[in-house]
């Protein structure tokens, strides 16, 4: 069956996407740090599945002293 | 204090104890200063330091870092845990980029990173100039804060060139 995609709605869509791409620019760079980690995270599982991860990739433990 | 930071401070004591004459954050941790973040494994931090001689000798950093108990992986030192790769200012470019760093700060530490115009033109440079490394480019130019006629100059006097379909700069 063919769909035609709404035009508002991919608006809407685009819109939204620009406004979380802005978001995450204006995010402290403390949060970005973490979400640095976080994307490590996610690297590491799925790259991981792939093939076998270079020594270096690995997810940092950022403790607090 | 966090991992980071404290891998910060290290780089400040690297600084002032005269080990350098300065640093600046560069790679993909520079770019979330001024950009989304993005997946990333170590620091990729560009020193000042003087030369004798034809080369660069790198022995000050490391006796400095084993003095301090650092560990050492590969090419790496591993600053609280987190890979720091110390890289010497190896041209013009990079040492111009070090010495114009911002005056940054993470957790109340201060810490120097590299600009966004001069992150795009190490990228653009030819022994730097991988598909990822252009998508970084390609991030900092649609972030839209740049100081145009600064990029331009650079690519100007460093001979370099934007990727084709954002090769705009001079409109």
């Amino acid at each position: 069956m063919k769909t035609t995609p709404i035009p508002d709605a991919i608006q809407t869509l685009r819109t939204g996407k620009r406004e979380l791409h802005a978001k995450r620019v204006a995010m402290s760079i403390e949060d970005k740090v973490r979400q640095v980690v976080e994307l490590q995270k996610v690297h590491v599982s799925v790259i991981g599945r792939r093939r076998s991860l270079k020594p270096l990739e690995r997810v940092w433990q950022l403790r607090k002293r | 204090m966090d991992s980071f930071a404290e891998a910060i401070a290290a780089l400040n004591d690297m600084k002032a104890a005269g080990v350098v004459s300065d640093y600046a954050l560069g790679g993909a941790m520079a770019l979330i200063f001024w950009s989304e973040p993005t997946a990333t494994f170590d620091l990729d931090v560009f020193v000042l330091m003087e030369q004798t001689g034809v080369l660069i000798s790198l022995e000050p950093i490391y006796k400095w870092s084993r003095a301090r108990g650092y560990p050492e992986e590969d090419e790496h030192l591993l600053i609280s845990g987190l890979p720091v790769q110390v890289i010497p200012a190896h041209n013009e470019l990079a040492t111009e980029a070090v010495s114009h760093a911002a005056d940054m700060e993470y957790a109340g530490q201060p810490l120097r990173v590299i600009t966004p115009e001069y992150l795009i033109a190490m990228y653009l440079e030819d022994s730097a100039r991988t598909r990822k490394r252009l998508e970084r480019v390609a991030a900092l130019l649609d972030e839209g804060n740049l100081d145009r006629a600064l990029l331009n100059d650079l690519l100007k006097r460093y001979n370099l060139r934007l990727p084709r379909h954002e090769d705009d700069t001079d409109t």
